[in-house]
C-alpha cells in the first residue's frame, strides 16, 4: 500500500467559548491519499471546517488542538512545526480555498499582483519577477480565464463570482501544493457555474495532481467528485469509505438518511423524503454514547451509553454504529449492516 | 390538468413587469413581461440561478412590491387595485413563509404572540381561552409542543425557527402560499424535515402555493408544474416531471445538465455538457432572446427579436425560437 | 465477533448483555436542546466580569443614596456660619466647611441632588422627544423623513453651549429651565440614532411579515419597532444622563444654573476657584464627584451595549 499523504491521528479540537468548551472534533483518524478527492460530508458545526483547518494550521484561540492529536504529512507532525516551518508549508504545501472569493481576495490589489504575491512567498529558486509573472499568467491561462494579461491588472470586484473563484483557485494552485483544501468552493455559485468550477477543479487535478479535501454537504457535488468519502457528525466521523461505498452500501444510519433526505431529479416518485427529526446535540455538551442517538430511529439502549467502537466493513470502509454488533436488532433498517471490529 | 383550466385559477399573473430606476443607467428589469398561473390546490415552482427575478416575481404576487406594468390576479381580482378592505382580507387569504428564518421572526417576541399576531389582526379568536387553543393546534401542527410557546424565538434553531415562521402564516388559515426558499439556509437534514411538512400541510390544507428556490431537484419534489426563470423573463413552464423528461429550451437543458446528481455512477455516465459563460449583467441584457449570449443554437433572429412564452405542446410552454414552427 | 480485541487507546468493550441491544422508546417530540438566554442575567455576567462596571454600579448606588438621604445631614447646607469658616476636614465635617463655614460635605450631598436630578429629568425629556421624532421620521419616511431631519440637523448644527448661556440668562433661573434648555439642545442626536435604527428595523422581514399579515402603521411601530430600538435607546440614556450632568456643571460653574446659595457640583467649582491655590481641595472635591459619576455613567453606557447586543445563540 503506497503511504498516504496525509495521517490525521485521534485528532481533537476545541473551542473555549463563553458558553463553555465547545468539542468541534472529537477524536478522529483518518487518512488522505495522493492526488485523490476526499469529501468531508457533514452539516454546520459537525467539525468539517475545523478539521481541515488544523490541517492548514488555521487553529486559533479560543480555538486549541488537544494533547495526543497527530497531522503526519508525508510523515512528519505539523503539529510541533515552528512558526517558520507553518509559513514555508502553508501556501506551498497546501493551500485552502474559500466559499466568498470577494472576502478571500483582498479588494485594493490587483489580482495578478495577489497571484504573484503568493508565488513570491516560496520563491526557493529566486526567479526574477518576469518569469513569476509568466507563471501567474499560465496559472490563471489554466483557471479557464481568457485574456490573463489583462485579467491580471483588475480587481476583485471588476470581475463576476465565477471568475473570482477561478482567480482564488489560481492563488492556491500557483505554488503547486500537493494538497488542496476547497472548504465549500461552490455553494455560493449558480447551478451552471458550479458545474465550471468543479470541471475546472478536476481539471487542475488531472494535470498537477495535487489531493484534493472537498469540504461541502452537497451530496451532488461529492457523487460528481469523491474519490473517498468521510461523513462527520457532530465532531466525529460516522462513516468512511470510497464513494461507491458511502453512495450504494451506506451502513451508518445517519449517512442512509443523508443520502434519502433530499430528492433527486431522476427520482419519478413523490415519496415523502427520509427526514432527520431533532436537531445536532449541544457540542458544548455532547451526549455519552452515540452522537446520533437522539435522533436515530434505530437507537438501542446500548448506544445512549457507549460510543460505537469503529468496525471495519471492507477495505477502507469503516463506520461506528452499534448496529453491526450482531446482537443489535435490526428490524426494520433499512440498509445492510454487519462488519467486523477495527483491530 | 386540462379539465380544471376552464375554472378561474388562484393565483394569474399577466404579462408582469417590475422595473428599478438606476440612475444614468437607464432602469434594471428584474421582473419583464412574466406570465403565469396556479391552479387551485396546485403548487407552483419556479426556478432560476441568482438575480433571475423569481423573488421580485413573487412578492409583487403578494403586493409587497408594486409592478410597473402588469396584473397579479388573486381569484379574479386584481391585488394592486384593491380597496382597503380588500386588501385586508387578501392578508388572510394570501401568506408567504420567507428565506432566512433568523431575520423574519421579531427577536423580542414570544413564539405564542408571534403565532398569534395573525389571529389578533384579523379577529379570528373569540377571547382568550380560544387564542390559546388555536395557537398551541397551530404549533402542534408543525411539531412544535406548548412548552416551546413561551419561549423566546432566540433560543431556537434556524429548523424551528421556519417551523413558527410556517405557524404564523398558517395561523389566519390562508388558501395561498408563497414560500420564498424557504430551505435554503437550512441544514440538510433540516430541510428534509421543512419539505415534508410543507407538503403535508399542502395537501391537509388543499393550499395552493407558489415555491421558489435555486435548487432544481427540491422544486420539482415539491411542485406539480415548474417555470424557468432567466434573467427576469420565463423561458419555459411545464408539468414537473414532463420538464425533467423534455426540457425544451436550451436553458432549462443546460440547468439540468448541470444540476449534480447525488449518484457517482449516474454522475459518470451522464454526458456533460457545461454550460460556458455567465450570466450577463440584468442593466446591459443581451438584444432579443435573454439567453442568446450563451445558447448553443442561437441563430441571427434570436439575437434581435425577443421571443415569447408559446405552447409548444399540450401544458408545456417554451419561449425559444427553436420551437416556432 | 464480540471476542475480537479492540484496538489500543480506546476504552475497554463494555460488558453488553442483550438487553442493550434493545431498541429504546422515543420521547415524544424531541426537538433538540433549546438554548435560553436572559438579558438580565446577561447585564449581570457582564457586570461581574467588569471590575470597572462593578465600581460604577457601586459609586453611583452610593451617589444616588446619598442624595436622597442629604436632608438627614444634621446641618443645613445654606446657613452661614462665619466663625467656622475654612475649617479642615474632621468628624463632624468630612470634607471641611467652605468660606462661609457651610458643612462642605453636607453641601456635595445636596449638589449630588441637583446633578443626578438635572441629568435624569433632561435624560428622559431628551429621550421621548427623539425617539418619538426618530421614529416617525424613519417609519413614515419621505417628505416628513426629509423635514424632520432637516429640522434636526438644525439643532445639531447650532453653538448650543452658547445659545444655552444665552436662554439661561433669559429665563428665571431655576432647575425646570435648566432641564428644558438642556434637553432642547440634546434630542436631536437621540432622534438620529431612533432614526437609523427605525429604518434599518422597517426594512427587515419581520416587519414584512406582520404587514402581510394585515397589521397597520400603529401595530407593527408599537409591537416590533419600539421593543426593538429599546436596546440603543437605553444605551443612548445612559450616556444622555452624563452629558447633562456635565453641561449642568459648567452652566452652573459660569454662575447660570442653580441660584445662589443653593449648591450644585458646578456652583461649588465656582466658589472653589477664588481659594483654588490655597485650598485646591474646595475645587477637588467636588470636581472628582463630577468626574467619577460622568465616567460612572459612560462605563454603565458601554456594558449595557454590550450586553444588549444580540448575540445569536444557534
Amino acid at each position: 500500500m503506497e503511504t498516504p499523504l496525509v495521517e490525521v491521528k485521534n485528532l481533537s479540537v476545541s473551542y473555549f467559548t463563553y458558553a463553555g468548551e465547545v468539542h468541534s472534533v472529537r477524536d478522529i483518524s483518518f487518512t488522505l491519499s495522493q492526488g485523490k478527492t476526499t469529501a468531508l460530508v457533514g452539516e454546520s458545526g459537525c467539525g468539517k471546517t475545523v478539521a481541515s483547518k488544523s490541517l492548514m494550521g488555521l487553529i486559533e484561540r479560543p480555538g486549541k488542538i488537544k494533547e495526543g492529536s497527530q497531522i503526519l504529512y508525508n510523515g512528519r507532525n505539523v503539529l510541533e512545526f515552528s512558526k517558520r516551518e507553518w509559513s514555508a508549508f502553508r501556501g506551498k504545501e497546501c493551500s485552502m480555498i474559500f466559499q466568498d472569493a470577494l472576502v478571500s481576495l483582498n479588494p485594493t490589489v490587483p489580482v495578478g499582483k495577489q497571484i504573484i504575491e503568493n508565488l513570491k512567498n516560496h520563491n526557493e529558486e529566486n526567479l526574477p519577477l518576469g518569469q513569476l509573472r509568466r507563471r501567474a499568467a499560465e496559472m490563471i491561462d489554466m483557471a479557464g480565464i481568457p485574456d490573463a494579461e489583462s485579467c491580471m491588472a483588475k480587481y476583485p470586484h471588476e470581475l463576476s463570482g465565477g471568475q473570482r473563484q477561478r482567480i482564488m483557485i489560481a492563488t492556491a494552485m500557483i505554488t503547486k501544493p500537493a494538497l488542496l483544501i476547497a472548504d465549500e468552493p461552490t455553494t455560493a455559485l449558480d447551478v451552471t457555474i458550479q458545474a465550471q468550477i468543479l470541471e475546472l477543479m478536476k481539471d487542475l487535478q488531472k494535470r498537477l495532481g495535487m489531493a484534493i479535501v472537498m469540504i461541502t454537504h452537497d451530496l451532488g457535488v461529492v457523487a460528481d467528485m469523491a474519490d473517498d468519502i468521510i461523513v462527520m457528525y457532530a465532531g466525529k466521523i460516522v462513516e468512511r469509505g470510497s464513494g461507491d461505498d458511502i453512495f450504494y452500501d451506506p451502513r451508518h444510519p445517519y449517512t442512509w438518511a443523508l443520502m434519502n433526505s433530499t430528492p433527486r431529479l431522476d427520482w419519478d416518485s413523490k415519496k415523502p423524503l427520509a427526514a432527520i427529526e431533532g436537531t445536532i446535540p449541544d457540542a458544548v455538551h455532547p451526549p455519552a454514547g452515540c452522537a446520533f442517538c437522539s435522533r436515530c430511529p434505530y437507537a438501542m439502549a446500548v448506544c445512549a451509553a457507549h460510543d460505537p467502537p469503529n468496525v471495519t466493513v471492507a477495505g477502507g470502509h469503516q463506520t461506528a454504529c452499534w448496529l453491526t454488533d450482531p446482537r443489535a436488532d435490526v428490524t426494520g433498517v433499512p440498509f445492510q449492516t454487519g462488519g467486523a471490529l477495527h483491530g | 390538468m386540462a379539465n380544471i383550466s376552464d375554472q378561474t385559477p388562484v393565483l394569474e399573473v399577466k404579462n408582469l413587469c417590475k422595473h428599478y430606476p438606476v440612475k444614468h443607467k437607464g432602469s434594471l428589469k428584474a421582473v419583464d413581461d412574466v406570465s403565469f398561473f396556479i391552479q387551485k390546490g396546485e403548487t407552483f415552482g419556479i426556478v432560476g440561478e441568482s438575480g433571475c427575478g423569481k423573488t421580485t416575481c413573487g412578492k409583487t404576487c403578494m403586493g409587497m412590491l408594486k409592478p410597473t406594468a402588469g396584473q397579479v390576479l388573486f381569484n379574479g381580482k386584481d391585488v394592486h387595485a384593491m380597496s382597503k378592505a380588500e386588501r385586508f382580507d387578501f392578508t388572510s387569504r394570501a401568506q408567504m413563509i420567507f428565506q432566512d428564518p433568523y431575520a423574519s421572526l421579531d427577536p423580542h417576541q414570544k413564539v405564542y404572540d408571534i403565532v398569534a399576531e395573525g389571529l389578533r389582526i384579523h379577529k379570528m379568536a373569540k377571547g382568550r381561552r380560544e387564542e390559546e387553543r388555536m395557537v398551541l393546534e397551530l404549533l402542534d401542527m408543525v411539531g412544535l409542543n406548548a412548552e416551546h410557546a413561551m419561549r423566546n424565538v432566540h433560543e431556537f434553531s434556524g429548523g424551528q425557527r421556519q417551523r413558527i415562521g410556517i405557524a404564523r402564516a398558517l395561523a389566519v388559515n390562508p388558501e395561498f402560499l408563497f414560500c420564498d426558499e424557504p430551505i435554503s439556509a437550512l441544514d440538510v437534514s433540516i430541510q428534509a424535515q421543512i419539505v415534508n411538512l410543507l407538503v403535508r400541510l399542502q395537501k391537509d390544507r388543499q393550499l395552493t402555493m407558489l415555491f421558489i428556490a435555486h435548487d432544481l431537484s427540491m422544486v420539482k419534489h415539491i411542485s406539480d408544474r415548474i417555470g424557468i426563470m432567466y434573467l427576469g423573463k420565463m423561458a419555459e413552464t411545464a408539468g414537473a416531471d414532463e420538464l425533467y423528461r423534455r426540457p425544451l429550451h436550451p436553458y432549462a437543458q443546460a440547468l439540468l445538465a448541470a444540476a449534480p446528481i447525488a449518484d457517482p455512477k449516474a454522475s459518470r455516465e451522464r454526458k456533460k455538457s457545461i454550460l460556458a459563460g455567465e450570466v450577463p449583467s440584468p442593466l446591459n441584457p443581451p438584444p432579443g432572446c435573454r439567453f442568446s449570449s450563451r445558447c448553443q443554437h442561437r441563430t441571427d433572429r434570436c439575437g434581435q427579436e425577443q421571443p415569447v412564452l408559446r405552447e409548444a405542446e399540450p401544458g408545456h410552454f417554451v419561449a425559444c425560437w427553436l420551437y416556432d414552427k | 465477533m464480540e471476542n475480537k480485541s479492540i484496538s489500543a487507546g480506546r476504552p475497554a468493550a463494555p460488558a453488553l448483555t442483550e438487553l442493550d441491544f434493545q431498541r429504546i422508546e422515543k420521547k415524544e417530540k424531541d426537538l433538540g436542546t433549546v438554548y435560553r438566554r436572559s438579558v438580565w442575567k446577561e447585564l449581570l455576567k457582564e457586570i461581574g466580569g467588569n471590575p470597572m462596571a462593578i465600581f460604577a454600579c457601586i459609586f453611583l448606588l452610593t451617589m444616588i443614596i446619598g442624595a436622597l438621604i442629604a436632608p438627614f445631614s444634621p446641618y443645613d447646607p445654606n446657613a452661614i456660619d462665619l466663625p467656622n469658616k475654612f475649617q479642615p476636614p474632621s468628624a463632624q465635617h468630612w470634607f471641611g466647611t467652605d468660606e462661609f463655614g457651610r458643612s462642605y460635605f453636607t453641601r456635595a450631598l445636596y449638589g449630588g441632588r441637583v446633578s443626578l436630578t438635572v441629568g435624569f429629568s433632561a435624560m428622559l425629556v431628551t429621550i421621548c422627544i427623539g425617539a418619538v421624532i426618530g421614529i416617525f421620521s424613519g417609519y413614515i419616511g419621505g417628505k416628513l423623513d426629509m423635514l424632520l431631519m432637516r429640522f434636526t440637523d438644525i439643532f445639531l448644527a447650532l453653538p448650543s453651549m452658547l445659545l444655552m448661556i444665552v436662554l439661561n440668562t433669559m429665563l428665571k433661573p431655576g432647575m425646570t429651565t435648566l432641564i428644558m434648555v438642556l434637553s432642547l439642545f440634546s434630542w436631536a442626536s437621540v432622534a438620529r440614532v431612533t432614526r437609523a435604527e427605525t429604518m434599518s428595523l422597517k426594512a427587515r422581514d419581520f416587519v414584512a411579515a406582520s404587514r402581510n399579515l394585515g397589521a397597520g402603521s400603529l401595530r407593527v411601530a408599537v409591537h416590533h419597532i419600539l421593543p426593538n430600538i429599546m436596546g440603543p435607546v437605553i444605551v443612548a440614556a445612559s450616556l444622555g444622563v452624563a452629558s447633562a450632568i456635565l453641561t449642568e456643571s459648567s452652566l452652573s460653574f459660569l454662575g447660570l444654573g442653580i441660584s445662589i446659595p443653593h449648591a450644585s457640583w458646578g456652583s461649588m467649582l465656582q466658589a472653589a476657584q477664588a481659594s483654588i491655590l490655597d485650598r485646591p481641595m474646595m475645587a477637588v472635591y467636588p470636581g472628582a464627584l463630577v468626574l467619577l459619576t460622568v465616567l460612572s455613567f459612560n462605563i454603565l453606557g458601554d456594558v449595557l451595549r454590550s450586553a444588549l447586543e444580540p448575540k445569536i445563540v444557534k
